[in-house]
């Protein structure tokens, strides 16, 4: 296992031919090194002293060659050792993320993903700068020193002796502070951990936290845990400076004792004072290995000490085996027998308790009770997520706990309340399972074609959703012209058909009509920003756009509103809890609302003419963001709209007189970049507070689709919807609809469902029961059921309380007996 | 100075958000600029003839008070009441999470006022006696029903909370 693993066992696996090749490039180095001190010599001595410019050139060229020979040398070395600690990082980090995601679930209910992500990626990450110099730099170090330490021996053995006395000296000390030195640094990387724990667990759940505007109160517990870590590195750092100290302290005491011992040997005459110089100069060689020695020796006990704990945090077996190992995944039935199961929580509580459960391939049963009965445990441990304790599981035969993963996952699809999305498109959590199959090398797997993954959407009822996600798509028209015409098309047919039908709900763009559902920049500009990430927002910034109101002095009017609107909206602001919907429809943004506030404080005590500059230009803002159809604390006067629509036309031709122009008008003929698909064809957009309106839109839109031949092509779009951090843009019914797909696509021979449909509307509720009606027969179908309106057609119903099966049987036979089922019915 | 005054015969969307709230029981003791706040959460929605406004066995979520238009309460298909310009329904949902009973359909074209509980709910919180009075008048509503159903006779095996 990884986790038992030693630290130098990273060193040499395949690595060795790297250390090597290091250690002999440091050997030349250091022998390289030797070049300019001969050059500087023969520089002095024969150049200078002969007066020889030739040789003088020569040597100095020398000199030059062999100090850039040796910084290359010392460039490639340094380059190696971040590569060997490098790719041996990424072989450790590999490898524990490996481990990591075999681990049981009931490990990662005990530990945060801040605590995991902190662990493989910060306090590894140290460990590299260990491996890379493990061997070179102790070998290299090591030889420098005997060699040297021989030397001064040769030249004098006392002195050499004495100065060797330090030694031990420093060797019985360092350690000693540097195990305390672990000691702290063993205690910050806990504290780190559990700081990294702590973000991670807050940014999970940071809508609870705006929920609860518990923001002083995290506040709080981040500022004492910051402190603590502050306070433990403070600490570790004491030490290691500590240790530092001391080994500066020994490196000049070896001098102190050569200048005191060999000083007054000199002066009683028992030394000469050259041979003192030569041998301190000796001695001062010895200070560079010595030093990095110690260096390497702070750095290993510090890698050790991250390693260690990394490892040790980590350090459990995986449950079940992830893949079989001489023989080809198991192909069930759907045979599912319980014999006596229980599940004991490590406390001794009970959650299921003595189950004996016979399922017969493709029955269809429902699990039903009151919350806590233990339906869903019951649904875990039948799929591996939680290990039965007492009792015997089996499925076709086969203890579920001898099964591998890959065994579980080809033959069982569960699909829980709150399925996980992962980032990334529509398409890649759709197929999850697929992908994993393919790489999983599952024989006999075929990756599901479109229309199969269509097919699959329609049965949970996502199919238009993902045609939502579609025409909600924005497309380069120039990269897809034929597409673009299409949706041209589109929008005549749209129009000529269904105009009348949809008047009330559509604002179709029209030259003359004013847009309710649009900005009055948005009005008066009557197009759209060619860039697609420009918008109205920012039209005050255009001097173009602002000299434009100047001259129609639009810019008087529009103050004059943007003081209307801001006149009743801050007082609402104000008062009502500062919540993210009190702005969700709100003209003024929420970092904006105190600026507001003393435009509005200045309005009542100066006219309009008096208000600084700064403040009618917040004024104007307002107003050119102002959509009469959102925000409803004022209502836009007609006249103000007949004044808009005017300058519409006028602001046309003012345009045209300047040329190019970041902005394309509304035209009928032409398709709108920066607009999504709907948009276009509708040409124009939504009526908000239409109840259903994207709906009816939708259902004429897919005919036009079909009609146009583009289905695919939107379908395709649809797929590739991003849907955002953790499925951020998904709603809840659309999450549940996803995890539904993506095990009906994988077809597995079990179908668990625990709850699976509670997100869901009563129309894809009712789709995927009809689903499950439809592979009754083929497939197991075990699911955990609160509404019981839904569980009348299943072959039998599993009635649970407190962790036991108190009835089964057919819907009918346990109504009729007026049991627990019916009670339940009763209360629902 | 500046006139924020608008015009009397401009009644905006707030406005009218605001005299249907004042007309509901159990917005009755709020005061004046928590009602506006309020008025100005909520949302107006139209429904087509036929379209459902609730759907049993979904979240609870909005309280929904019907500004014009007819729509009828229906259980298990079958129509058991009906509401009408003026009426609200899902109170209750307001404060607390269940899913509906019933299914609440228009009759009519229908614009309804559609008051959210992750919307409201917060700001009656941030005044816990405004959230108070909330409770207290939509309990008396509830007393009242259960009063009607027992002086009716109807309910053999009465049971369930709210019961005197």
């Amino acid at each position: 296992m990884v986790t038992r693993r030693t630290l130098y066992s990273w060193v040499m696996e395949k690595n060795g031919r790297w250390q090597f090749l290091i250690v002999l490039l440091v050997v030349a180095t250091v022998a390289i090194r030797v070049v300019p001190l001969e050059m500087q010599k023969r520089i002095v001595n024969k150049a200078i002293g002969l007066g020889d410019m030739e040789l003088l050139v020569l040597y100095c060229l020398l000199f030059l060659g062999s100090v850039l020979l040796a910084s290359t040398l010392k460039f490639c070395i340094n380059l190696m050792q971040a590569y060997i600690g490098q790719r041996t990082l990424e072989r450790m980090r590999t490898s524990l993320y490996e481990h990591i995601l075999s681990l049981p679930m009931s490990f990662f209910r005990t530990i945060q993903p801040g605590q995991v992500i902190n662990g493989l990626v910060n306090e590894l990450a140290s460990v590299s700068g260990f491996i890379g110099s493990a061997v070179s730099v102790p070998l290299i170090n090591v030889c420098t020193l005997l060699a040297m330490g021989g030397y001064l021996f040769y030249l004098n053995p006392l002195l050499a002796g004495l100065s060797f006395v330090i030694y031990p000296l420093q060797i019985a000390i360092v350690p000693r502070l540097q195990k305390r030195g672990n000691e702290a640094n063993r205690f910050r990387v806990n504290v780190s951990r559990a700081i990294s724990g702590s973000i991670g667990e807050v940014i999970t759940g940071v809508h609870e936290v705006h929920a609860h505007a518990g923001f002083a109160l995290e506040n709080d517990k981040f500022a004492a845990q910051a402190r603590q870590l502050l306070q433990a590195n403070v600490r570790m750092n004491a030490y290691r400076y500590g240790i530092k100290f001391a080994n500066n302290f020994f490196e000049h005491l070896g001098p102190f004792i050569l200048f005191l011992v060999g000083g007054s040997m000199t002066i009683q005459g028992h030394f000469d004072l050259g041979a003192l110089v030569a041998f301190l100069s000796a001695y001062s060689s010895l200070s560079d290995p010595w030093r990095e020695l110690m260096e390497f020796y702070q750095l290993k006990e510090d890698s050790l000490v991250r390693y260690k704990n990394v490892m040790a945090g980590f350090d459990v077996a995986p449950e079940y085996g992830l893949i079989p190992v001489d023989r080809e995944v198991y192909r069930f039935r759907g045979e599912i027998e319980l014999r006596g199961v229980t599940f004991r929580t490590p406390e001794g509580a009970r959650l299921i308790e003595d189950i004996h459960l016979h399922v017969r391939p493709g029955e269809m049963v429902a699990l039903v009770g009151y919350s806590g009965s233990g339906k869903s445990t019951l649904a875990k441990v039948i799929t591996q997520l939680m290990p039965y304790t007492e009792g015997q599981a089996l499925l076709d035969g086969h203890e579920v706990r001898s099964l591998t993963k890959l065994d579980v996952a080809e033959n069982l699809g569960l699909v829980p309340q709150h399925p996980f999305i992962f980032s990334g498109t529509v398409s890649d959590n759709l197929l999850y399972s697929s992908h994993a199959s393919a790489i999983n090398r599952v024989p006999g797997y075929t990756a599901p074609d479109l229309d199969r993954v269509i097919e699959v959407v329609q049965q949970v009822g996502l199919f238009v959703d993902i045609l939502k996600f579609g025409t909600q798509a924005i497309i380069a028209p120039d990269e897809r012209p034929e597409l673009a015409e299409r949706i041209l098309e589109m929008r005549r047919l749209f129009r000529s058909r269904f105009e009348p039908a949809f008047e009330g709900d559509i604002e179709f763009f029209d030259p003359e009509r004013y847009l309710d559902n649009g900005s009055i920049a948005q009005n008066i500009v009557f197009g759209e920003f060619v860039e697609r990430r420009a918008n109205f927002e920012d039209a005050y910034r255009s001097k173009r756009f602002m000299a434009f109101l100047e001259q129609t002095g639009l810019h008087r009017t529009l103050v004059d509103f943007g003081a209307i609107v801001a006149s009743a909206t801050i007082p609402i602001l104000r008062y009502g809890a500062q919540t993210q919907e009190l702005y969700a429809d709100s003209p003024i943004p929420r970092e904006e609302m105190e600026k507001y506030a003393q435009v509005v404080s200045e309005m009542a005590a100066r006219s309009q003419a008096e208000l600084k500059a700064p403040s009618q230009g917040l004024l104007l803002r307002l107003a050119l963001k102002f959509i009469p159809g959102r925000h409803k604390t004022v209502r836009m006067p007609a006249p103000l709209k007949d004044r808009i629509l005017a300058a519409r036309r006028e602001f046309r031709a003012y345009v045209a007189e300047f040329g190019e122009s970041s902005l394309q008008f509304y035209d009928s003929g032409r398709y709108i970049a920066s607009r999504s698909i709907r948009d276009n064809i509708l040409f124009g957009q939504p009526k908000s507070g239409r109840s259903g309106v994207l709906e009816r839109i939708n259902q004429h839109l897919v005919q036009l689709l079909i009609e146009e031949g583009v289905l695919e092509s939107i379908v395709d779009l649809g797929l590739e919807f991003q849907v955002g951090s953790m499925g951020e843009y998904l709603s809840g019914g659309q999450r549940q609809k996803i995890a539904l797909a993506r095990v009906f696509l994988k077809q597995p021979a079990v179908y668990v469902l625990d709850e699976a449909t509670a997100a869901l509307d009563n129309a894809s509720q009712a789709r995927v029961q009809n689903f499950l009606r439809t592979v009754r027969g083929r497939h197991t179908v075990i699911s955990v059921v609160h509404r019981l309106d839904t569980v009348a057609h299943y072959d039998r119903i599993v009635v649970m309380k407190a962790g036991k099966i108190v009835e089964s049987g057919p819907y009918d036979e346990l109504m009729t007996a007026k049991g627990v089922l019916y009670d339940l019915v009763g209360t629902a | 100075m500046i006139s924020s005054e608008q015009p009397e015969n401009h009644e905006c969307e707030l406005d009218c958000n605001l005299r249907m709230l004042r007309e509901l029981p159990f917005f009755a003791e709020l005061s004046p600029e928590l009602l506006r706040v309020m008025a100005y959460l909520c949302e107006r929605e139209t429904f087509v003839p036929g379209q459902a406004i609730l759907e049993a066995g979904q979240p609870a979520e909005t309280a929904v008070a019907v500004i014009s238009g007819a729509a009828g309460i229906e259980r298990e298909g079958r129509r058991v009441g009906g509401v009408n310009e003026g009426m609200c329904v899902g109170g209750l949902a307001l404060l607390g999470r269940y899913r509906w009973l019933y299914t609440l359909r228009a009759e009519t074209a229908a614009e309804c006022l559609i008051m959210h509980r992750r919307k409201l709910l917060p700001q009656l919180q941030a005044q816990p006696e405004a959230l108070a009075a909330v409770a207290r008048e939509l309990i008396d509503s509830v007393v009242f029903w259960d009063l009607q159903r027992l002086e009716r006779g109807a309910d053999e095996d009465v049971h369930g909370p709210g019961v005197l």
